[in-house]
């Protein structure tokens, strides 16, 4: 993130869902920005909204779904208000999707081959025959084995891991410059997580791409990030290095996760444990978020809701516990 | 302690003035699940008939007040041998002694095995009938009790997982995950029986929730003197849980011990391979390839060898047997030769 134009630039991004009984907010005023060639962790647990961002980026949410607030920049450009036909063009092409489950980015009916060609030929000027070179070349690639023989088959002829290395493939098509991977690995054996992962680390060093990551796995976050953005309710509450966020975590909810999950380690005392659970759409507390949860809220913890404020050392954080202006009031 | 639990503590004081005897011992458990087509198109296509072991002579021992954990991949049979135990089904071979009762595991839902565990399934938004309220869930193993020690026995219950005995006239749409989950382990404690099998127990919930679960759990066992089968798919969550760790592969026990070593000095290649695709952890990964094999028709010799680094030509003739703790050709020579693998 040295001075120089980021890949993605999000800010302020505020999606709101209209219901007849309300309007609920399901993210609020997202900022974060990814350099070219960086991986982002987005973590959190369910209903935080680290899907949705990824989905408002591509521009995939649906009605009654909407972006009310916020830029979205692609190498400097926006894409947040651009026209549908202009974005079906940047989607596929310079940001392109990998879901969790891999059954569903697949279409039963056709051979992996014809999906691929068909993607390559939407976005590239390839003859047929050029496509399918191509594509037997991306799924060599991504760890397929004997891919001219195998190009032919149908989805069900492939295990989990390897339907999965296929949609990556699918997603390498037309060389994007970002990848948002939401929850890639969350439906495979251990083992085969282990795999893919390697796959997409070396995949980004390669080819000098860019990843969201999307996922609840802390373990696989430290494996193959440099900076993570921890969300709570629709909100970024601390962002910064992932080495620094696994060790020292700023904020309470944040300090809290990496402390509930369990390790590989010996260990004697209890998981650290949050009281409660995240709040729904419908409550989300005034003030900060968190502060119903929280053993260290003071003063002005449920009433003035904390931005995001980057500290000294270049992590940023939401909470009132590091802002200078409430000293006085801290505990 | 409570009137109401008291059942549970004269259980578990029974069962440890008798330590050195295992509480739940199964031995030479198999199932298999037969996939063929019915006889007629097999008559009129002439295909084989197929069958799927899905547990391969299995044995292992619980003691009294300790966790002993499943782990695996999808398709390994910890769900299998979990449903088991739980007598939810009924196994073709092998006999399972719990408490001192044996019962032989191939009767089609022994009456035995249903009194001596109860179950905590992985998703509670499954496990818990959403038209009753958490009153009738919880007593569902208790329904035959007088109706108000009954009532009392749940908000005894209701309190020991940590949620409200007004809490019982709710429905469970009417909670979250981790309650539910609360909810589920509150009904499994009803009947006062001491051997829990759960399976996944924790999978289906997020991290926070998960740790709350966990504690829980351990809480409870520290109190009530419980054991545990566990499953899970989770190394970390089973390190922090079992006492003594099983790891299964298509079927078959390839290493049983205590938790502390398997998850720190393996020896069979299959649980080095699980314990270094931990993310997060910094091992280094020896490069494992290939996902596990169809069971249907699973690899010659140690079913394993496929995917094993180490394989050598005996690893594909013949199946290794189950020796001091290991089924690896490698393993018991190493050892044989008078030094760790």
């Amino acid at each position: 993130m040295s001075g120089s134009v980021p890949l993605l630039d999000v800010r302020d991004l505020v999606v709101e869902f209209q219901t007849p009984d309300a309007t609920l907010r399901a993210l609020d005023g997202i900022t974060f920005s990814i350099a070219p060639g960086e991986i982002l962790g987005v973590v959190g647990e369910s209903g935080a909204g680290k899907s949705l961002t990824g989905l408002a980026i591509s521009r995939l949410i649906q009605p009654p779904g909407k972006i009310v607030a916020g830029e979205v920049r692609l190498n400097g450009q926006r894409i947040d208000a651009l026209p549908d036909r202009a974005m079906r063009r940047i989607r596929g092409k310079r940001i392109a999707m990998v879901f969790q489950d891999p059954q569903t980015s697949l279409d039963p009916l056709f051979p992996i081959g014809d999906q691929i060609v068909e993607t390559i030929r939407a976005h590239l000027d390839l003859s047929r025959r050029a496509a399918r070179a191509r594509a037997i070349a991306l799924l060599e690639e991504v760890g397929i084995p004997s891919p001219a023989a195998r190009i032919d088959a149908y989805p069900h002829e492939f295990s989990g891991g390897m339907r999965q290395r296929v949609v990556i493939a699918l997603a390498l098509c037309a060389e994007p410059e970002l990848i948002i991977a939401d929850e890639p690995t969350t439906a495979l054996d251990v083992a085969v997580q282990a795999q893919i992962l390697d796959l997409l680390a070396r995949l980004c060093r390669d080819r000098g791409m860019a990843m969201m990551l999307v996922t609840h796995d802390m373990g696989v976050i430290s494996e193959i990030t440099q900076r993570v953005a921890v969300m709570y309710a629709g909100r970024i509450v601390e962002l910064g290095a992932t080495a620094e966020i696994t060790a020292q975590a700023r904020h309470p909810y944040s300090e809290g996760l990496m402390g509930a999950i369990p390790t590989l380690e010996a260990r004697t005392e209890p998981l650290l444990q949050i009281p409660g659970t995240m709040p729904r759409l419908t409550a989300i507390p005034q003030g900060c978020a968190f502060h119903p949860r929280c053993t260290r809220a003071f003063a002005p913890c449920d009433i003035i809701r904390p931005a995001l404020r980057p500290l000294p050392d270049g992590h940023a954080v939401a909470c009132h516990l590091h802002d200078p202006t409430h000293k006085e009031t801290r505990p | 302690m409570t009137p109401a639990n008291e059942g549970l503590h004269a259980a578990a004081a029974q069962g440890a003035a008798d330590r050195s005897r295992p509480y739940v011992r199964v031995r030479g458990l198999s199932h298999e699940f037969d996939l063929s087509d019915g006889v007629m198109s097999r008559l009129l296509s002439g295909s084989r008939p197929r069958v799927l072991r899905a547990v391969n002579d299995v044995s292992f021992d619980i003691r009294q007040g300790e966790t002993f954990a499943l782990v695996g991949e999808s398709g390994s049979g910890k769900s299998t041998i979990a449903r088991i135990l739980a007598g939810l089904m009924a196994a073709r071979a092998g006999k399972i002694t719990i408490d001192g009762h044996a019962i032989a595991a191939n009767r089609a839902r022994p009456a035995a095995l249903l009194k001596a565990t109860q179950m905590v399934f992985q998703d509670p938004y499954a496990s818990l009938n959403p038209r009753w309220r958490v009153e009738r869930l919880i007593a569902e193993p208790i329904r035959h009790m007088p109706a108000a020690a009954r009532t009392e026995r749940v908000h005894e219950l209701l309190r020991l997982v940590g949620l409200d005995p007004l809490d019982s006239v709710k429905f469970p749409h009417q909670f979250s995950g981790g309650q539910r989950q609360r909810i589920a382990i509150a009904r499994s404690l009803a009947a006062n029986v001491p051997f829990l099998v759960c399976d996944e127990p924790t999978s289906a919930l997020d991290v926070s929730v998960q740790a709350q679960i966990l504690n829980l759990m351990r809480a409870l066992q520290a109190q009530l003197g419980l054991t545990y089968l566990f499953i899970s798919h989770n190394l970390a969550v089973v390190r922090y849980m079992a006492t003594n760790v099983g790891v299964l592969y298509l079927g078959r026990l390839v290493e049983v011990g205590p938790a502390e070593r398997i998850l720190s000095a393996p020896r069979h290649p299959y649980t080095r391979m699980l314990l270094e695709a931990v993310p997060g952890t910094g091992l280094p990964r020896a490069t494992v390839q290939g996902e596990v094999p169809s069971p249907i028709t699973p690899p010659p010799g140690c079913t394993f060898h496929p995917r094993c680094p180490l394989a050598e030509d005996i690893c594909r003739r013949q199946i290794p047997e189950f020796r001091d703790g290991v089924a690896c050709h490698l393993a018991h020579r190493a050892e044989g030769a008078g030094k760790g693998p």
